[in-house]
């Protein structure tokens, strides 16, 4: 569990405290490799644009969530999630993503699998959002609440119930949930992180 | 009817609730149970995925406002200069046939470049403000929700008498104040705009640096070139919208 931080996870640190400075930099050093294979893969610079700063929100999410630790050189890591993100929105078009020569030819594995996690992560989150859309009515109202707030003193107050029931509702309504994830057609193809 | 008991006990558990005694069956359940323990497991990681998804939703946009400007910056205006240089090729390709039509072209190329360069600071490129999140989610508060509904969807007139009805029951509101000094800016009352822009930039807020930048845009769109440069001078390196005010300083 020991995890050295590599050089660039001050990207990763950057992102969580929304450090411009840094950031600025990171967009200087690699936005133009993925403009450059998302405009040679039937798009626009407007969608690699929006690739970029998706999985840049992932990875904030992962590092927020999840501690993630850089343990490698952020270029690959990067270039890889932010492809495979574009070629799932060519998928969802019916387009087929063209293979074009790569600019970065030496993917460690290491690399590789920092970017199947990130990507694991994503499709988990997704799923866990969905499925409290999904959930709806006054369970998704309590936990939406529940969420925000945390302290279930608080929840309970603003809910008009006692602290034990605010409790034992969150509880049922958290359990409905997971047992929704669990239940999804896709859960078993995401690995536990 | 167990499983809902379980989730109790997660929940207690997550909430450091549980007694030492209870605790300690619990833990012993986690390494025996293993369908017990693969609930735990999901049940936690969803409370925490969902928890950090809502209470982060501010800062979350914050980021995504920083990064929405570096995709301007280092994306669309590099996009911009390769049709520039594309159009230079061009130009410089009818040299093969004339020099009298080369010289003719760069004229023309300079002064579209030189049009350019003044048509291209305008307020309406800074104009397009990032929506609105004033109205956390499950919070009911109707008064807000019009407000952001009608600035989200550009109507500032509606927007502006939404904010007023809002700051005159509580006037402390900074961040209210800025977004009714962008509505006024938007319905070109710069008079009023100004004053309240102004007022805030002067101040000690979070919202001092955003203000300062839209009493720029202020007198961007009133043309007043001095004015603008004035202000854009003022804002500090850490403001968010450091990076676009020194591309305007550039071109003016």
């Amino acid at each position: 569990m020991d995890k050295k931080p590599h050089q660039d996870h001050r990207y990763i640190e950057a992102l969580l405290k929304n450090d411009s400075r840094v950031l600025n930099e990171l967009y200087a050093k690699y936005s133009g490799k993925i403009v450059g294979y998302v405009t040679k893969n039937s798009g626009s610079a407007d969608d690699a644009q929006d690739i970029i700063q998706e999985t840049l929100i992932t990875i904030y999410h992962q590092a927020k969530e999840k501690n993630f630790i850089l343990t490698c050189p952020f270029d690959a890591y990067f270039y890889l999630l932010c492809k495979r993100k574009w070629l799932n929105v060519l998928n969802k078009k019916g387009i087929k993503g063209v293979t074009i020569l790569e600019e970065i030819t030496s993917i460690t594995d290491e690399q590789q699998v920092l970017a199947a996690e990130t990507e694991q992560f994503e499709k988990r989150s997704s799923l866990f959002e969905e499925k409290l859309i999904e959930l709806g009515g006054k369970c998704k109202e309590l936990l939406d609440i529940a969420f925000k707030i945390k302290k279930m003193d608080k929840v309970a107050d603003i809910l008009g119930v006692s602290y034990g029931y605010a409790r034992k509702k969150k509880s049922e309504c958290l359990g409905k949930l997971t047992k929704m994830i669990k239940n999804s057609s896709n859960y078993n193809s995401l690995t536990t992180l | 009817m167990e499983k809902e008991n379980n989730y109790l006990e997660f929940e207690k558990y997550l909430l450091n609730e549980l007694t030492t005694d209870e605790l300690s069956v619990f833990d012993k359940r986690l390494e025996e149970d293993t369908a017990f323990a693969t609930d735990f497991a999901l049940y936690k990681e969803v409370n925490t995925t969902l928890s950090s998804r809502f209470s982060n939703y501010q800062e979350e946009n914050k980021l995504r406002n920083t990064l929405e400007d570096l995709g301007t910056i280092h994306i669309k205006t590099k996009t911009t200069k390769t049709v520039e240089k594309q159009k230079e090729v061009k130009i410089f390709s009818l040299k093969k046939y004339s020099k009298y039509l080369v010289a003719a072209s760069l004229i023309l190329f300079g002064s579209l470049l030189w049009m350019n360069s003044n048509q291209s600071v305008n307020y309406s490129d800074f104009s397009n403000h990032d929506s609105i999140e004033l109205v956390v989610r499950g919070d009911n508060n109707e008064g807000l929700l019009k407000a952001q509904k009608a600035f989200n969807s550009k109507d500032f007139a509606t927007a502006q008498k939404e904010f007023e009805v809002i700051l005159k029951e509580d006037g402390t509101k900074i961040e209210l104040q800025l977004y009714l000094g962008i509505a006024l800016l938007e319905q070109n009352k710069f008079e009023l705009a100004d004053s309240i822009l102004s007022r805030i930039s002067k101040g000690d807020s979070v919202y001092k640096n955003k203000a300062t930048w839209y009493l720029a845009l202020s007198k961007l769109k009133q043309k007043d070139h001095k004015a603008l440069k004035n202000i854009l001078k003022t804002l500090p390196k850490e403001a968010d919208d450091y990076a676009k005010a020194q591309k305007i300083l550039d071109k003016l």
